[in-house]
């Protein structure tokens, strides 16, 4: 059983543009930061090896473009995801009101097993700065109102918290991967989604 | 012209600095011209021989003391000189005649330098040796000494290269020769000085677009029975100087400046799809072979008509739209990039997978002969190897949500539809199935009415709490 489980956990990190996601990844991955911004395009990945719970594995996380014209691409790697992390910044909250909209958007690409408890993470990050818009209560309440997704406000600026999340990440990731372990074990399983290759017939739709 | 006349008689004080004796005799000098008649001054303009095929503006003339100089003039003179052209430049009228012609004079005066200043540090160095690299500039030609290829010099002997100012035939034993490093134009030694004919590069330059109507012809009256280059007069009378029509430029001319060249005209492609070669002018054709490689012709713009009657051409079209979108993939791949991929593949011929719009005159030939749409699928092949096999690629395709099975799809497939408004990729069959709406557009058009309503909302919240308590609470722990 124990050496089923697979070893790699995939993490999405997604939200607006510039508000800090490639950042937070190069501070939580590399230990830097650069004050220069340099967008994103399409998506890229980096890997760092974590001990959650006594076990080493090695977390995948993919930081992607958050503006909108980088992304005509697909997003055919949300597939698979074992963590969503959604960032926003906390100087601007449009930022903070979109985080739906990625949420939603990512329920519907990585069309997940079980979305009502996909582990998602929000992170709100830029806490260094001091024109503060989104006040931490009104995060706590969304996240709250969302099945209480863990919320962290980091900076990554300072490393502000950004091991802590990441921790976070990685466990949930894993709570994930074990329970569609469980999930899996059950031999009589009907899977409605995957199974069904055919284009023709697999919509919901009963005609 | 009147705002132009009224800048040169503010002049002087900006260009005295540019006089270095006689600051005040110049003043009185330009104060005097500007008060004399415009006929006057067009009197004194054939003087300048060298430049009648690029005739000065009569608004310019009384500044052309200052501006041309002949053999003799040493290099202050010609610093001088380009920076009072350069101020004249700047002051006149955008789009103008008369910056028309400071700007090319301005790049003559700046070659003509050049040669002095080249000539002058090669004789420094080595009095006896005859300057034979140095470019030399003649009406806007960049004229290098001419040697026939010698990779075979049986052929290249037996080869005959005719002077484009009298042609005759250029002795290659005795007569040395020069060609000109933008259009081509070729020419004796002996006949550098009196080449009339501005060089198609200018022109080309200045037109920016092939000329777009057919046979544009205004008769030989209104050309004044003159050849149109070299003004040679032409009537039908004599056999020897024939007029002959160019079927690009639509004038007549004189047999020395017309060679009945065949080539095909672009605007005869573009509006009648007609490859046959027409008899052409020799600016003429050296012209549109400087437009030849040239991305510059909006084909579905012009003739829209063609992409519904030419099959060859819909293929090109559809190649050409798959292979932006596999362009932006190999854009956002490291190892792509790495490889060199696009430009391994395409070399000169970017704009292909740039923009789905622009066709150089070359495209077109080889979209009718069959041969661009065989090279585009090429292409295509290795682009689609690549992104097949490569992770990153294969991570950026899309998920059909309407049927959201594991299989990837890429908006090049073949069954594929995109959404113009958010880009989103779906089989054809599943969309066609939900009667062709977007579900994603449909979701983002929800998540705006919502967000109104919200901020409608708040708006009223926010201000019913403004009027309770002042101070908004800030929680920055």
């Amino acid at each position: 059983m124990a050496n089923r489980k697979k070893s790699l956990l995939k993490v999405i990190i997604l939200g607006d543009s510039s508000v800090g996601k490639t950042s937070l990844m190069n501070q939580y991955v590399n230990k830097r930061f650069s004050n220069q911004y340099k967008a994103t395009i399409g998506a890229d990945f980096c890997t760092k090896e974590v001990v959650v719970n006594d076990r080493v594995v090695t977390m995948q996380i993919w930081d992607t473009a958050g503006q909108e014209r980088f992304q005509s691409l697909g997003v055919a790697f949300y597939r698979g995801a074992d963590c969503c992390v959604l960032v926003y910044d906390v100087t601007a909250p449009n930022s903070f009101k979109n985080l739906d909209s990625w949420r939603d958007e990512f329920l519907i690409q990585a069309s997940p097993r079980d979305p009502e408890h996909f582990p998602f993470v929000v992170l709100g990050n830029k806490v260094d700065l001091d024109n503060r818009q989104v006040s931490t209560r009104r995060a706590q309440q969304w996240c709250q109102s969302k099945n209480d997704i863990p919320y962290y406000e980091t900076s990554a600026k300072e490393g502000i918290n950004v091991e802590m999340a990441f921790q976070t990440i990685a466990k949930n990731a894993l709570e994930q991967e074990t329970e569609a372990e469980l999930i899996n074990d059950f031999p009589d399983q009907i899977r409605l989604n995957s199974d069904n290759n055919r284009p023709g017939n697999a919509d919901n739709c009963q005609c | 012209m009147s705002s132009w006349r009224e800048s040169l008689t503010s002049l002087p004080g900006a260009v005295a600095q540019f006089v270095n004796d006689s600051a005040s005799s110049a003043s009185s000098y330009l104060h005097s011209q500007s008060c004399t008649s415009t006929t006057g001054s067009e009197e004194s303009a054939p003087q300048h021989t060298d430049y009648k095929a690029l005739p000065i503006p009569a608004s310019l003339v009384k500044e052309q003391w200052r501006l041309i100089f002949t053999s003799d003039a040493n290099i202050q003179d010609l610093q001088a000189a380009i920076a009072h052209c350069r101020d004249l430049v700047l002051l006149s009228d955008e789009c103008s005649e008369e910056r028309r012609w400071l700007v090319r004079h301005l790049v003559d005066l700046r070659y003509s330098l050049q040669e002095l200043e080249e000539a002058q540090s090669l004789a420094r160095n080595d009095d006896d040796v005859v300057v034979m690299n140095a470019i030399k500039s003649v009406v806007g030609h960049h004229f290098v000494p001419h040697y026939p290829s010698t990779r075979n010099r049986l052929q290249a002997a037996a080869k005959r290269f005719y002077c484009d100012h009298c042609t005759g035939i250029i002795w290659r034993v005795v007569q040395a020769a020069y060609i000109c490093s933008d259009c081509g134009y070729l020419v004796h030694q002996k006949c550098i000085d009196s080449v009339q004919r501005v060089c198609a590069h200018v022109l080309a330059s200045e037109r920016q677009y092939p000329i777009a109507e057919i046979c544009p012809e205004i008769g030989l009256s209104e050309q004044r029975y003159k050849c149109a280059e070299c003004s040679t007069l032409l009537n039908f009378k004599n056999s020897w100087i024939e007029p002959r029509l160019c079927d690009y430029r639509g004038r007549y001319y004189c047999p020395s400046c017309h060679w009945n060249d065949n080539c095909i005209v672009p605007a005869r492609i573009v509006h009648n799809w007609d490859f046959t070669p027409r008899r052409v002018s020799r600016t003429g054709l050296q012209e549109i072979q400087l437009f030849l490689n040239k991305p510059l012709i909006r084909l579905e713009e012009e003739n829209p008509k063609l992409f519904v009657f030419l099959e060859k051409l819909c293929a090109v079209k559809k190649l050409r739209q798959n292979l932006i979108h596999m362009r932006h993939y190999l854009a956002a791949c490291k190892l792509a990039v790495e490889q060199k991929l696009v430009e391994q593949q395409l070399a000169g011929r970017r704009h292909l997978v740039q923009s789905n719009e622009f066709y150089s005159l070359q495209d077109l030939i080889q979209a009718e002969s069959g041969a661009l749409a065989d090279f585009l699928q090429s292409v295509f092949k290795v682009f689609g190897a690549h992104i097949r096999s490569c992770d990153m690629c294969l991570a950026k395709a899309y998920i059909c949500e309407i049927c959201s099975n594991n299989e990837v799809i890429f908006p090049f497939d073949d069954g594929c539809i995109k959404c113009d408004q958010c880009n989103s990729i779906y089989h054809r069959v599943c969309l066609t199935r939900k009667n062709m709406i977007c579900p994603k557009c449909v979701r983002i058009q929800e998540r705006r009415l919502q967000l109104d309503r919200a901020r409608s909302k708040t708006e009223d919240e926010d201000n019913a709490i403004d009027s309770a308590e002042p101070v908004q609470p800030t929680d920055s722990q």
